[in-house]
């Protein structure tokens, strides 16, 4: 039996034991929690007492992290687990409901996503829409907003990292049907036990109901995931794991669509993991393809695509008792295509610097990582790390050296501080991640200097409190929407250097157990230097509080709420380049600020054998209230209700 | 083994079923107009004023674009031409204003706006002019706003000399006759521009053959240094209507500036929300 284990003192939910409507909570009494089968114990008595073999993966210091458990419970994420970042102190949101963030001042093209490992462009669909993963395959995502580990990297920002479940034997499914759109996964074993495969994915019918209340509008959205993985020996474990999403909202015009957003990414990925006494290593290609239409860019209906392949390997060892030895090196290679336009004003200043950013060309990265988990005493853990990549695009080469450092000090049992320090370097990033938008290299790569502090103190088993500060300075980022100055569209080819710094507060309580919740609260400034002149980031939002609670009612009955606020961003100057000089948060006219009101209600049932049913009806933004846009748009409400079935095995 | 050969079907499915494409581009052949814009021979040879003054410009730019295709389903555009052009009117020959790809019957719109950062610089202007016509400024007439239009020249009668320099920042709009896009077909439509409409005696219908005057402006010298500016026009009352002469190039002269294809298209002021 396999688990995962987060850390001391935490909750593991076995897949075997959810399916049995069991969890255990295990307390696992190690130095270092990775790799190393264990064998620990239920420490509540209540519980019944299971063996258990744990294989799970040490915690990192600057991560905050969800398990797919704690994520069906939080209201207004819909029970996805990418959608639930969002909550996490640090994270700033472009817009209500909208899924891309700013991340400690980190604008939201600097925020890497991954999912095991392999990165892709973004996680929800057609903006507003569910996660293009089905969540039942995410067994965990971690957010790191800065000072992450050396395996990370061409990131200058935020990193959103996801883990999916390891592959089970056992036949087993999840599904969901909702008011737009059903999806599931299955899974099974073969060849007894030591194959698996699963097959997942999601169909919206929104088009269908949109057209009924516009006909001209089509919206589609659909994914899937394939998983083929096959264990050669106890040790050895060859996978494929295939996924995609394809979205597309259009406008018919007579008879020609318009597309008005239309994007899409595939990857496939073939790793081979193997095991050995006291590490693991893993070795894996990735294929990609990735496309845009870039019409709101270039001014005209072009489609802009990558062709990627990529190879990477990852190791680590115990060295000594002390000692965890991680390494790693990746390359990749990226073909970037803009598909030939016809129809465009060839003088258009927005069509040539579409084609000055964004050239058909070849890029490649090259990296290579380090960093060692050293207990110097059983309460002292330092994690110094290295990375260097090497960049080139076309004719242009850059090269990054990227050193990093952590560490963590368990004061006592129940406070623990930790500090993380490092640098982190970029190649130039469109304001969103989009599949297939990636600027050239062109005039060099961003470059990030982050660092933080936090405190945790375990109030009991279940509940914890934190407090972190961070400072991150930022030089030559393509923000080009932190950097509006109310002039006409963003610049994306405009540079700029900035700053970010605050306090991070939260307090949570497993959601999982009957009462559960959690309440964070960021103070933060986020600066921007232009052409020399200092002031707040467009989205520079100094107060961002969340606060939920979920409430097991008995009889498989479970309700909860969640409030979000957030302050207004800065009023943007009248006159273009007028820019307005950094004040303190107090002293900025500033748009008005927002909140809303997320509901959820579940009703369970347990059906025969490992089977269950749920009822969920949630609401986002209840209250359908609106918010104003940097420059003074009002825009929403952006308000998602959701009723649907959800049932598994 | 039965569930391995389902699943692996499953997979498959999903993976040809759900792995779309984007559509390509099935649009038709659109026709294309390409829109230009000349001045008449007063902008360099200069003109006679019928009180007997010989005006000379020396510098007549302006700021052109935005061009727009409107017409609901009976027009189709294919690109956007939201963009501007700084233009040195006394350049020789016609100027390109836009290019424009659609199909179907459009009205042709343009603006007369001060430029954005990224405003293209026509022949003979330099990032100077277009940093010069950004600079915020006011006047009698107008607050906070770039120019939008900036002449200057002298006017000579006899022994007189006086010389004048005018930055408008009065953003208009434009909005001209149905155009027709044919598939493959590709036109050139131009804008004229009438050197002596600054200059039209009052009361006077059409720019394009008014009698033209200069001893109005000549007598708002006040401070007699031989530089007429907008400050002293302000002062001058002008009409019936109570306004003054800066109001009148405001309100009357400069929209008569432009004429599309020999005929007004000025729809009126544009004022920032």
């Amino acid at each position: 039996m396999k688990a995962t284990c987060a850390a001391r003192g935490q909750r593991v939910f076995m897949r075997r034991a959810l399916h049995r409507s069991l969890s255990i909570t295990i307390a696992i009494a190690i130095a270092f929690a990775f790799a190393l089968p264990v064998a620990s114990y239920a420490q509540e008595p209540a519980t019944p007492t299971v063996d258990v073999t744990v294989r799970g993966e040490r915690r990192e210091p600057t991560a905050a992290s969800y398990t797919r458990s704690e994520v069906r419970r939080i209201p207004g994420a819909f029970g996805d687990p990418f959608r639930a970042i969002e909550t996490l102190p640090g994270v700033t949101p472009v817009a209500s409901g909208i899924p891309f963030f700013y991340v400690r001042g980190a604008p939201p093209g600097n925020v890497g996503y991954f999912l095991d490992g392999v990165r892709v462009p973004y996680l929800y669909h057609v903006g507003a829409g569910p996660s293009v993963v089905q969540p039942a395959i995410v067994e965990r995502v971690d957010l790191y907003p800065g000072g992450y580990p050396a395996r990370f990297g061409r990131i200058a920002g935020g990193v959103v990292s996801a883990s999916t479940a390891e592959p089970w034997s056992d036949s087993h499914g999840e599904g969901n049907l909702r008011l737009f759109d059903v999806g599931g996964v299955l899974e099974s074993g073969f060849d007894d036990g030591r194959g698996s495969a699963l097959a997942g994915g999601r169909y919206s019918y929104t088009g269908a109901l949109l057209s009924l209340a516009s006909p001209e509008l089509e919206l589609d959205y659909r994914d899937f995931q394939a998983r083929a993985s096959y264990a050669l020996t106890p040790r050895d474990r060859l996978s494929l794991f295939s996924f995609g999403a394809y979205d597309l909202l259009a406008q018919e015009q007579g008879d020609v669509q318009e597309i008005l957003f239309g994007s899409e990414f595939y990857r496939a990925d073939l790793r081979y993991d193997r095991r050995f006494d006291g590490g693991s290593v893993r070795t894996a290609i990735t294929l990609g393809y990735d496309q845009t239409n870039a019409q709101f860019l270039a001014g005209d209906r072009r489609n802009a695509e990558d062709h990627s392949l990529a190879a990477r390997t990852e190791l680590q060892a115990a060295l000594a008792a002390a000692v965890l030895l991680r390494a790693g090196a990746d390359v990749g290679v990226d073909a970037y295509d803009v598909d030939g336009s016809s129809y465009r004003d060839p003088d258009n200043p927005e069509a040539l610097r579409f084609e000055q950013l964004f050239p058909p060309r070849k890029d490649h990265a090259t990296g290579a990582w380090l960093d060692a988990v050293i207990a110097l005493t059983p309460a002292l853990e330092v994690t110094p790390g290295v990375r260097v990549d090497l960049y080139g695009s076309g004719s242009t080469r850059a090269l990054a050296f990227d050193p990093r450092a952590s560490a963590q000090l368990q004061v006592a049992p129940a406070l623990r501080v930790s500090a993380a320090i490092g640098l982190a370097h970029q190649a130039p990033s469109f304001v969103l991640p989009l599949p297939g938008i990636t600027p050239a290299l062109g005039d060099g790569l961003q470059q990030s200097v982050q660092s933080s502090a936090s405190m945790e103190l375990a109030l009991d088993a279940a509940t914890t409190a934190g407090a972190t500060g961070f400072y991150n300075r930022f030089t030559d980022m393509t923000d080009a929407v932190g950097t509006m100055d109310g002039e006409g569209a963003p610049d994306f080819s405009q540079r700029s250097d900035g700053a970010a710094y605050g306090v991070e507060l939260s307090l949570r309580r497993r959601l999982t157990k009957r009462l559960g919740g959690f309440a964070t609260y960021t103070f933060s400034r986020s600066l921007r230097r232009v052409d020399g002149e200092e002031r707040a980031s467009a989205f520079d939002r100094p107060h961002v509080a969340n606060a939920a609670i979920s409430y097991d009612l008995g009889r498989g009955w479970r309700a909860g709420g969640r409030v979000s606020f957030y302050s207004g961003t800065p009023v943007q100057p009248e006159n273009g380049d007028r820019l307005e000089p950094s004040a303190g948060a107090d002293k900025l006219e500033r748009e008005p600020s927002f909140f809303r009101l997320d509901l959820r209600v579940e009703k369970r049932w347990a059906l025969a054998g490992t089977g269950w049913l749920s009822f969920v009806a949630e609401f986002m933004n209840a209250t359908l209230n609106k918010e104003t846009w940097p420059g003074g748009e009002e825009i929403g409400p952006v308000s998602i209700p959701s009723l649907g079935l959800e049932a598994g095995f | 083994m039965k569930n391995r050969a389902e699943l692996i079907q499953v997979s498959a499915a999903a993976v040809l079923v759900l792995a779309g494409c984007l559509p390509d581009d099935g649009r038709p052949e659109p026709g294309r107009i390409v829109l230009t814009i000349r001045a008449d021979e007063s902008l360099t040879a200069g003109l006679v004023t019928s009180d007997g003054w010989e005006i000379a410009y020396e510098r007549f730019w302006l700021s052109l674009g935005e061009v727009r295709l409107l017409g609901d389903d009976h027009c189709r555009p294919y690109a956007e031409g939201d963009y501007l052009r700084v233009l040195d009117m006394r350049s020789a020959g016609p100027q390109t204003v836009n290019t424009s790809y659609a199909l179907g019957r459009c009205e042709l719109g343009f603006q007369l706006r001060a430029p954005s950062k990224d405003a293209v610089l026509g022949a003979g202007v330099d990032e100077d002019t277009r940093a010069f016509m950004r600079e915020i400024g006011s006047d009698a007439v107008v607050q906070n706003a770039g120019v939008v239009l900036h002449v200057a020249g002298t006017a000579i009668r006899d022994e007189t000399t006086l010389s004048f320099a005018w930055s408008f920042r009065q953003a208009l709009d434009y909005l001209c006759e149905i155009v027709t896009f044919e598939g493959g077909e590709r036109q050139t439509l131009g804008i004229g521009l009438l050197g002596g409409a600054l200059f039209r005696a009052a009361g006077d219908g059409d720019g394009a053959a008014a009698e033209l005057e200069f001893d109005v402006f000549a007598e708002a010298d006040e401070n007699e240094d031989g530089e007429i500016s907008l400050a002293e026009l302000a002062g001058v009352p002008h009409g019936a209507g109570g306004g003054t002469l800066a109001e009148a190039l405001y309100r009357e002269r400069v929209p008569e500036l432009l004429r599309f294809e020999g005929r007004r298209c000025f729809v009126g002021e544009l004022h920032e929300e």
